[in-house]
């Protein structure tokens, strides 16, 4: 009994007990970073083309993607295998029975073809046909004719997306006319002059796109020329238009070196890339561009709003029954769930402004929305709300550790409390305005849930800032990092397939929140150093 | 000009002022801000509770003896059907045209129209039964829109001469009437089709048929039958269930979707009768599902094509009412005594009654949200096709007649479900830990741990609710008898080890540094880990018959989801643990070190300072973090959204998922109209969580700035 309460009063077990929950909790955030840097590091890597022929005879090719034990035979294995040509064997995935592999080998002439339809090839390039060469995979030069042949295709897609641009530019009046006219329609009023004006406008389109659609056709035409004929492993070719291949390796025939560069290239296609395929391949790009735009937005709203809030709880304010009031008042807002904030962004800002903006300015495309819907401005306010205190704690922090000194010093000399806020105060507090903005930015750029109703879309046709006049485009649905994790992870077609992809969107974003909170309690820290030095 | 002339020095006084005046409006923005979210979202969702208004209009006369009557869809004008054979069409400002029924024989004997309004039923002099569709013609021309009523024929049926006609239903192409007989009813078809005789002992006294003609309600003076008109038996429909009546029925209508059958009595009384599974297998029982009272006989029964609302003449008065909300929605009391029709507008946007003299009165009918009452959204209710009242959150039906269900109380239960699992994981560890690293840990470790805390805060929930619902969930199912046997093993490990380590010799203990310490325990959690899961098999081989889902639900009747509470609880906690660790790390450093001195210069132990002294000092800090995590998991929607699978079941078991209030609104609103139910319930929930949130979070500011106040002094 008393060795059981001198174990208790000594403490070791519960010593070791809290110590147990400190290691479990950093065991949890390093577990969280680790899986998720080793799967999405892992994924543009070239992995090798595995074929392996089964017990029936028949061949499959592809990557393996996953081990496990089979659920239906105990103590056996299975392999995942991603078989790819998917127009021709309908599922990406094969689960093979290790039993029923008969043989197993990596062809060094098997290679891999990414394509901008249909997900990955696996295949035996067996010629390239186009309408000037012929050339057998056997040659020596194929590998730099089949390069030849993807550089030229590329060229002609970028000449097509350049045509269709022009297109859209030639059409945007046309659409501006047929909104107000389906507007007027929509409303029962008359629209006979409004319609005259957009007969008018659709011949003009006509007659200046006529060029352009011709050479679409010949790019088409030209585009469709080309074609890679594969020999599936198992049986069969399948030709392949070689416009439609993003890259071609054969990735078991690669050094380490050109690994490494279809590796770094596919990363680069990854950030800087349109996404394919409902966003389960190609990159992210619009996401990033998205995600930074709206942060910047927001960042726009909350600071100045933060700093003001923040100079006056701690300059201007008496200690008083309405000071507590606004202070917890931003207690509350720092508390308050982030969907609640979508609600009231998409019920006031989106609703109530947006739709009172459209009834004042975009009256004639009524009932069609321009502003009264979703848009990237609606989402950065809502997001203001919601980052604000982060700014206000910060600023606070910085101001308090201005010296009381440097203050009395300034107002001494005459400044008015103005002119001493202004060059002394903010000045010295800039590190902590800064750190404010940098948490804020970090804050908005995870948060997804309020981004859900107030204008974040998966695919958008067109980004918020392009060459279009007025090329800000406030209205405008984006598309967010965040939500294409959810978006991805959750709702789209092939999940499976379209995981590893999401993995690499998390590495990114885990990436940009890290560095920019390390920036931010860097930051912090020697302002605290500052304030501590300040205090003696 | 000098810098310090007046007038200069006037100006910085003048500028200084007004920025004076901008900051502190600035600053005081926060609170209105807060406040305007608050009042806005309330004058969002406020509207729903209103019931409605029936505001009179002009009442329009056609000076025809009346006998039917319709409305065209967008409430222009009215079409008053004469004994005549006229027709006479008059519009809001009682402007009449007049018109007259196609291949009628005045004078018409009797007419009735369908419940939806779309057909016509009448017998005219010469005793024959003919039917007519109605229908709303638009029209756009030079001068706008003309909206026309179109009366065109479309069948001639075989009927009985003089016998009453009871209901009209089915297509315009082809019609069903149902007459009374003598020992029940008849129903008779277009298609060429012979008569159906329902057979109920007494003449039927009221019929009603649903849309399609397949159903068919009759009551007798006593009783209350409903048949099947089926394709088995030509010549006679099948009696599907009956039920006795204590006053005699006067009015039988079926409610928009034919699940409900609605029987207005002399009394007064108005009952909905739904078809129910009986006692013995397979057979079909009538059972009462509701009540409407009220004084005086009802004359007719007139049903909304809307949702599931009807209005009850009870001469002189009428009454709208909502079925499932089983309430009155307006009382018109101004209606005319002798109404031979009753109407609600196809939008449910207005309601006319015809005399008998041809007086059409109208009403503009206001109740936007007829479906939703306090009741409804908190209470048990009793929907079509449900036995019993029950708690259901389905806001989409799976068609036009299926009613959403909007009870809150599910949703509230998966917020608190979801919030309790996550506080039970992360509220012992996360308090642990801030007593180890501001009590035991050196100052080192603590400058280590609070960034890497921080940055665990900053991980985007979407990120935490992504690795939980497609990493964590699959290996928690596949181990789940080892997830179990973690919460027990790993602290029975880390105690024994500690046992074990006090029987050592004294030097020993003595030589181990915090780091050892700490490589230690890593160590035992790591072996503790690796034992649960390779006993993981075994376990639930010896214990559970090698599936522990399947013993599950054998043994206590539990379903395993894969996306659970459990998961769930150990995803949310992932958020919550860095928002209590800091707070309450926080709550431990401001324990004036002074106090743990003493203690220990008294002879206690590190551990027993911390339990008699730091422990009590910090604990309405404690509580504080403990509220604020409670609010964070209340809150929290991407991590619910994605590892719960959403279904909305009220289930507090920890191998089911729920749907939490965030997440519902996150999934939900984007896709509710504007200024719809569905749309102001949501923003109801909303309000709901910024309350819960509101009352947390004060809670624990106040508790904080009581603490800041005693240790102030003491500090001081």
């Amino acid at each position: 009994m008393s060795a059981l309460r001198s174990f208790l009063a000594e403490g070791t077990a519960q010593r070791w007990l809290t110590g147990a929950a400190v290691l479990l909790s950093l065991g949890m955030i390093l577990g969280l970073v680790l899986v998720v840097v080793e799967v999405a590091g892992s994924f543009f890597w070239p992995h090798p083309l595995v074929e392996l022929e089964l017990e029936d005879g028949s061949r499959l090719l592809g990557e393996i993607w996953d081990r496990e034990p089979d659920p239906r035979a105990p103590g056996t294995q299975r392999v995942r295998i991603k078989v790819g040509n998917r127009e021709v064997l309908g599922a990406d995935f094969r689960w093979v029975r290790d039993a029923s592999v008969r043989s197993r080998r990596e062809p060094a002439d098997a290679w891999l073809l990414e394509r901008r339809e249909y997900g990955n090839f696996f295949g035996f390039p067996e010629r390239l046909e186009s309408s000037d060469r012929r050339s057998e995979a056997t040659s020596p030069d194929f590998a730099a004719a089949l390069e030849d042949e993807v550089r030229a295709a590329g060229r002609l897609l970028d000449e097509d997306r350049g045509l269709r641009r022009k297109l859209d530019r030639l059409h945007a009046p046309v659409a501006r006319l047929q909104a107000r006219v389906n507007g007027a329609l929509a409303r029962g009023e008359q629209a006979t002059a409004l319609q005259a004006q957009l007969a008018e406008a659709q011949r003009r389109e006509a007659e200046a796109s006529l060029p352009l659609v011709q050479r679409l056709g010949e790019v088409h035409d030209l585009a469709g020329r080309a074609r890679l004929i594969m020999r599936m492993a198992g049986g069969g070719e399948k030709a392949i238009v070689v416009s439609n291949i993003v890259r071609a390796v054969p990735p078991n025939a690669l050094s380490t070196g050109a690994r490494l560069t279809v590796y770094l290239d596919r990363w680069w296609e990854f950030l800087s890339g349109e996404p394919r395929e409902s966003n389960t391949e190609g990159g992210i790009f619009p996401a990033i561009f998205g995600t930074a735009l709206m942060v910047m937005l927001m960042t726009l709203a909350a600071v100045p709003l933060g700093v003001v809030t923040a100079v006056y709880l701690n300059e201007y304010a008496r200690d008083n029954a309405f000071t507590a009031a606004v202070r917890l008042a931003l207690a509350n807002l720092a508390g308050v769930p982030s969907i609640v904030f979508g609600a009231f962004g998409l019920g006031f800002f989106v609703y109530t402004v947006g739709g009172g903006i459209d009834r004042l300015l975009y009256s004639d495309a009524l009932p069609t929305p321009t502003f009264g819907t979703g848009g990237i401005l609606w989402a950065a306010l809502t997001l203001a709300l919601l980052t604000l205190p982060v700014v206000v704690v910060a600023t606070e922090e910085g101001l308090q550790s201005v010296p009381q000194a440097v203050r009395d010093g300034a107002r001494a000399l005459g400044a008015t409390r103005w002119q001493t806020l202004r060059r002394v105060v903010l000045p010295y507090a800039t590190p902590g305005i800064l750190t404010g903005a940098i948490l804020a930015v970090a804050r908005a750029a995870g948060e997804v849930a309020p981004l859900m109703v107030t204008g974040v879309v998966k695919l958008a046709p067109t980004m918020p800032f392009d060459t279009t006049p007025p090329f800000l485009h406030l209205d405008r649905k984006f598309m967010h990092m965040g939500f294409h994790i959810f978006d991805v992870g959750f709702q789209s077609p092939n999940v499976e397939a379209a995981k590893p992809m999401v993995y690499a969107t998390v590495l990114v974003l885990l990436v940009l929140v890290v560095v920019l909170n390390m920036a931010a309690i860097l930051l912090r820290n020697r302002l605290r150093k500052r304030l501590r030095g300040a205090a003696v | 000009m000098s810098p310090l002339g007046p007038a200069h020095l006037r100006r910085s006084r003048l500028v200084d002022r007004v920025v004076a005046g901008a900051i502190t409006t600035g600053g005081s923005l926060v609170l209105v801000a807060v406040t305007f979210l608050m009042v806005f979202l309330l004058a969002q969702c406020l509207p729903m509770l209103r019931g409605g208004d029936a505001h009179p209009e002009r009442t329009v006369g056609a000076s025809h003896e009346a006998l039917a009557a319709f409305e065209d869809e967008y409430r222009e004008r009215v079409t008053v059907l004469g004994r005549d054979g006229s027709l006479v069409t008059v519009d809001r400002a009682g402007q009449a045209a007049v018109g007259s029924l196609e291949g009628a024989t005045p004078p018409l004997r009797q007419a009735v129209v369908s419940s939806p309004g779309d057909l016509l039923a009448c017998e005219d002099a010469s005793g024959a039964l003919k039917v007519w569709s109605v229908r709303t013609a638009v029209r756009w021309g030079d001068a706008g829109r003309t909206i026309s009523t179109e009366v065109t024929p479309t069948a001639t049926l075989p009927g009985a001469a003089s016998a009453r006609i009871l209901a009209v239903a089915g297509s315009a192409e082809s019609p069903s009437v149902l007459l009374q007989a003598d020992d029940g009813a008849t129903l008779v078809s277009g298609e060429g089709a012979p008569a159906r005789t329902l057979t109920l002992g007494a003449p039927a006294v009221a019929g009603a048929l649903s849309h399609d003609a397949r159903e068919a309600w009759l009551a007798s003076a006593s009783g209350l039958a409903t048949f099947a008109v089926g394709d088995a038996d030509p010549a006679a429909g099948a009696l599907v269930a009956t039920a006795p009546l204590g006053s005699p029925p006067t009015a039988l209508a079926l409610v928009l979707g034919d699940v409900t059958c609605l029987l207005g009595d002399a009394s007064g009384m108005v009952t909905a009768w739904q078809v129910v599974s009986g006692p013995v297998a397979g057979s079909r029982v009538l059972d009462l599902a509701g009540r409407f009272p009220g004084t005086g006989p009802v004359r007719s029964i007139a049903i909304s094509q809307r949702n599931k609302c009807f209005a009850v003449d009870r001469g002189g008065l009428v009454q709208i009412a909502h079925l499932t909300g089983r309430r009155v929605l307006v009382d018109v009391g101004s209606a005319p005594l002798d109404a031979v029709l009753v109407g609600l507008s196809r939008r449910f946007d207005g309601l006319f009654a015809v005399t008998g003299a041809g007086a059409v009165h109208r009403w503009r009918l206001d109740a936007p949200h007829p479906e939703l009452s306090a009741s409804v959204l908190f209470l048990p209710v009793r929907y079509e096709g449900y036995t019993k009242a029950d708690l259901v959150w389905q806001s989409t039906g799976g068609s036009e007649t299926n009613e959403p269900k909007l009870s809150l109380v599910p949703l509230i239960v998966g917020t608190l479900k979801g919030a309790l699992y996550a506080l039970l994981f992360s509220g012992p560890c996360a308090l642990a830990a801030a007593l180890y690293v501001s009590q035991f840990a050196p100052s080192r470790l603590r400058a280590v741990v609070k960034p890497v805390v921080e940055l665990m805060a900053a991980v985007p929930s979407v990120v935490v609710g992504f690795l939980a619902a497609l990493l964590v969930a699959p290996l928690v199912q596949r181990h789940i008898v080892g997830t179990l046997l973690m919460l027990i093993v790993l602290p029975a490990v880390v105690v024994g080890a500690a046992a074990v380590f006090q029987t050592l010799p004294g030097p020993w203990r003595r030589g181990l540094s915090t780091r050892s310490e700490l490589l230690l325990i890593a160590g035992l959690l790591a072996a503790a880990l690796v034992l649960c899961f390779t006993l993981d098999t075994a376990i639930e081989g010896a214990l559970f018959g090698g599936d522990f889902k399947g013993w599950l639900l054998a043994a206590a009747g539990i379903t395993y989801d894969q996306r659970n509470a459990v998961v769930v609880g150990f995803a949310l906690g992932f958020a919550v643990i860095p928002i209590i660790f800091t707070l309450a790390e926080d709550a431990f450093s401001n324990v004036p070190p002074s106090l743990i001195s003493a203690s220990l210069a008294l002879g206690a132990t590190r551990w027993q300072a911390a339990r008699t002294v730091a422990i009590p000092a910090a604990s309405p800090g404690l509580f504080a973090a403990l509220m604020n995590g409670l609010g964070r998991a209340v809150g929290e929607t991407m991590i619910v959204l994605m590892a719960t699978g959403n279904t909305p079941v009220l289930s507090l078991s920890p191998f089911n998922g729920m749907r939490t209030m965030a997440a519902c609104i996150a999934v939900e609103l984007p896709e509710a109209p504007h200024g719809g139910s569905l749309y102001r319930v949501l923003i109801l929930t909303a309000l709901l969580l910024f309350a819960m949130t509101f009352v947390t979070n004060t809670a624990a500011a106040v508790v904080a700035s009581r603490l800041r106040k005693r240790f102030g002094r003491l500090a001081a």
